[in-house]
């Protein structure tokens, strides 16, 4: 997604802070991924997940940093994620909004499954998608935990012939954020 | 009790699995690199219509032609009607196909800037178009939208069909029945507090019945609307979100999804599904050809499935359909094939899918017919014609002098006889009783085009045969007599022969030569093609 179109959408969403506390939001989430290739298994995660959900719209938005990844096996394949994969220079950040199908009032008490649909912007190419969420409401914070895959081809991440059997086609991904009401 | 689940998993997943069905992968660019298809339809011409990320293209059974166009955008939705292709793109815009062009459609009113996700061609030129902002109907180029403003449930459209008096919608939020009332617009949703199992609903499709539909949702598999109640899959879809739906006679529908399963569904008192996994493909879009073909558009290009065989059943070790040489299936749902010279009996109602090896001689077989009275006929390399009646054991056809110890390359019926042909020409035998009588021999002498014949079939009620006589000749008999003869040069259109021979009954076939015909049980032609 486009930088300033994450912008725009995070204004919207902020603006209703002011007038509401339906707006739930967290700067910490992590995310992580692993790549279980044949020769090499990748692992990576960023506790620097942003993330806003508009109970009230039903709408969210989730955005994270692509160079704040930390824990690769070594600097090296740290630096092949960045410079040779995700080509963070050019895509600085991945970003998913949309809204939530499910009509569920999920400030009250409880445990729900919601499904998430919107736009996917990994390495700056979009792919449409619905991910099925774990949302846990209690005393007024929300915790969120989602698994899902992602495929690198949808999202044209070229992958060198000769890594073929290092990285794998399909990039396993969970993501786990605490949210609190705006302020 | 471990080991137990892990066990119970693994027999769960293949089961899930799916049958390979007999598939065929085409290429739209030269290098073969993987084109994802959104769209796929057939048009009234035969002519298949590609919609893909790189463009439009136009499939004549031989060759892919991409069509130049001006938008640049990649293709999601096709429609055909009113005499026109529509191709619905990814930005939002709308083209029409003028001669070898796909042109942009100028339209005045609002339009969508989000992807088309479906066009429906009504009726006096209407084009509806589905989008993320709801729905747009476009009359004389001028466009009107209506949206969750207007009272649909949510913005975000998938698919729609209408009625005779009313449009049904599938949205995130269930099903719009979209109406007019007292001279207003009225919109009434289903959602699954009405019975649906999801509300997010991808595809509406109606069913060879008034008022009923097949509806696929995202999550929630597929079920049948009929006339206001849903009739839902039981218990959990296994086989994920439904892309399209094909709806067929007798309450049955080809059902494609996005985890790459291609799904034979017949709804009686239960549902029963047929599953055929398209490994590592997600299927988008499927069409069923006027040959009986499906045509799976998917995010790796396209698939062409052979209906008839996507039902087909994976054989266990050690056979392999690279040793078969030959097939039938006889009047009792037996399936007869042959490896070699090994002959095979598989019961179809037999759920263990376990051959039984049938003793008979031990030539090498070319070629099986059960024909109507059950009599399996058996063709040999070197060895004539065999043939076992039911409950006996197989007898060579002895007396008959151009089949004693002559190579047989197909047999059939057609009446009462049974034609055998072969590298001596072609033989007209009939049966009765345990005896086999001698009725004609056809070979150059008698008129064909040449003596060596590789197969033929009965096309019509007044016409006995239709006989490739190898791949660049036909002959065509009637009345006992070869009526019609003609020489097809390998580079000559077969579809200006048959037109010539036949016209009401061939229609234009656009591809090059053809190597075999047979004719479906609804009097259409199948061919054999080089391309």
């Amino acid at each position: 997604m486009p930088p300033y179109k994450f912008f725009f959408i995070s204004c919207l969403l902020l603006c209703n802070i002011v007038s509401a506390q339906h707006i739930y939001e967290a700067g910490d989430g992590l995310v992580s991924f692993h790549s279980s290739a044949p020769h090499e298994l990748i692992r990576a995660s960023s506790g620097q997940l942003n993330c806003a959900i508009d109970v009230q719209k039903k709408q969210f938005a989730f955005r994270i940093d692509m160079r704040s990844f930390m824990g690769f096996n070594s600097p090296l394949q740290r630096e092949h994620f960045n410079e040779n994969y995700m080509e963070s220079e050019r895509y600085p950040e991945a970003t998913f909004t949309g809204k939530i199908i499910e009509d569920n009032d999920l400030t009250r008490d409880g445990e729900y499954e919601v499904r998430a649909k919107g736009k996917m912007y990994i390495h700056g190419i979009a792919q449409e998608r619905i991910i099925k969420a774990h949302v846990s409401t209690k005393n007024g914070k929300m915790s969120i935990s989602a698994a899902f895959m992602v495929s690198l081809a949808d999202h044209d991440i070229k992958i060198p012939r000769v890594v073929y059997d290092k990285l794998a086609p399909d990039i396993s991904v969970t993501v786990k954020a605490d949210l609190k009401p705006g302020k | 009790m471990r080991n137990c689940a892990i066990l119970l998993l693994l027999l769960l997943s293949q089961a899930l699995y799916g049958q390979e069905p007999l598939a065929r992968d085409f290429w739209l660019n030269e290098s073969g690199a993987a084109v994802n298809v959104d769209a796929i339809l057939q048009d009234t011409s035969g002519y298949l219509w590609v919609g893909a990320d790189e463009g439009l293209y136009r499939f004549n059974g031989r060759a892919f032609t991409r069509l130049y166009d001006t938008v640049h955008s990649a293709i999601t939705a096709l429609a055909g009607g009113n005499g026109h292709i529509y191709a619905g793109f990814a930005s939002g815009k709308v083209g029409i196909v003028n001669h070898d062009t796909l042109m942009p459609l100028a339209i005045k009113g609002p339009m969508p800037s989000t992807t088309i996700r479906h066009i429906y061609t009504g009726t006096n030129g209407l084009l509806w178009l589905c989008s993320e902002e709801g729905v747009f109907a476009v009359l004389n180029n001028i466009s009107s939208v209506v949206n969750a403003d207007s009272g649909l449930s949510d913005n975000f459209t998938y698919t729609l069909v209408a009625g005779n008096k009313n449009i049904l919608v599938g949205t995130d939020q269930g099903i719009n029945d979209v109406g007019i009332k007292n001279g207003k617009l009225h919109i009434g949703t289903y959602t699954s507090m009405q019975g649906l199992p999801d509300n997010i609903i991808k595809v509406i499709v109606p069913a060879y019945k008034p008022n009923v539909y097949w509806v696929g949702t995202q999550d929630g598999g597929l079920v049948q609307w009929n006339n206001g109640r849903f009739i839902k899959y039981p218990g959990a879809w296994p086989w994920g979100e439904i892309n399209d739906i094909i709806a067929m006679p007798g309450n049955k529908a080809w059902v494609a999804t996005v985890n790459g399963y291609l799904l034979d569904v017949h709804l009686d008192s239960s549902f029963h599904v047929v599953p055929c996994h398209l490994d590592g493909r997600k299927i988008n879009g499927i069409t069923l050809t006027q040959t009986g073909n499906i045509w799976c558009a998917t995010n790796k290009g396209l698939t062409v499935v052979t209906a008839e065989y996507a039902s087909g059943i994976k054989m266990p070790a050690p056979y392999s359909m690279d040793s078969l040489t030959s097939l039938t299936i006889d009047k009792q749902g037996n399936l007869w094939f042959a490896e070699n010279s090994a002959l095979y009996r598989l019961s179809l109602a037999d759920t263990m899918h376990k051959p039984i090896r049938v003793p008979w001689g031990n030539e090498r077989i070319t070629c099986l017919y059960a024909d109507s009275r059950n009599v399996l006929w058996i063709g040999t390399l070197g060895k004539g014609v065999w043939y076992i009646a039911p409950g006996k054991t197989a007898v060579q056809v002895k007396g008959i002098a151009s089949l004693e110890n002559g190579g047989i390359l197909n047999i059939t019926g057609a009446d009462q006889y049974i034609w055998i042909t072969g590298l001596n020409g072609v033989e007209k035998i009939s049966y009765s009783e345990g005896i086999v009588t001698d009725e004609q021999h056809y070979n150059k002498l008698s008129g064909m085009a040449v003596t060596m014949c590789t197969s033929c079939t009965k096309i019509t009620k007044t016409v006995s045969g239709w006989q490739p006589t190898g791949p660049v000749s036909l002959c065509m008999m009637a009345q006992g007599s070869i009526t019609g003869m003609l020489r097809l040069a390998l580079t000559a259109k077969l579809s200006i022969v048959w037109r010539k021979m036949h016209p009401v009954i061939y229609g234009p076939l656009p591809w090059i030569a053809g190597y075999t015909a047979t004719m479906g049980a609804g009097g259409s032609i199948s061919t054999g093609i080089t391309a």
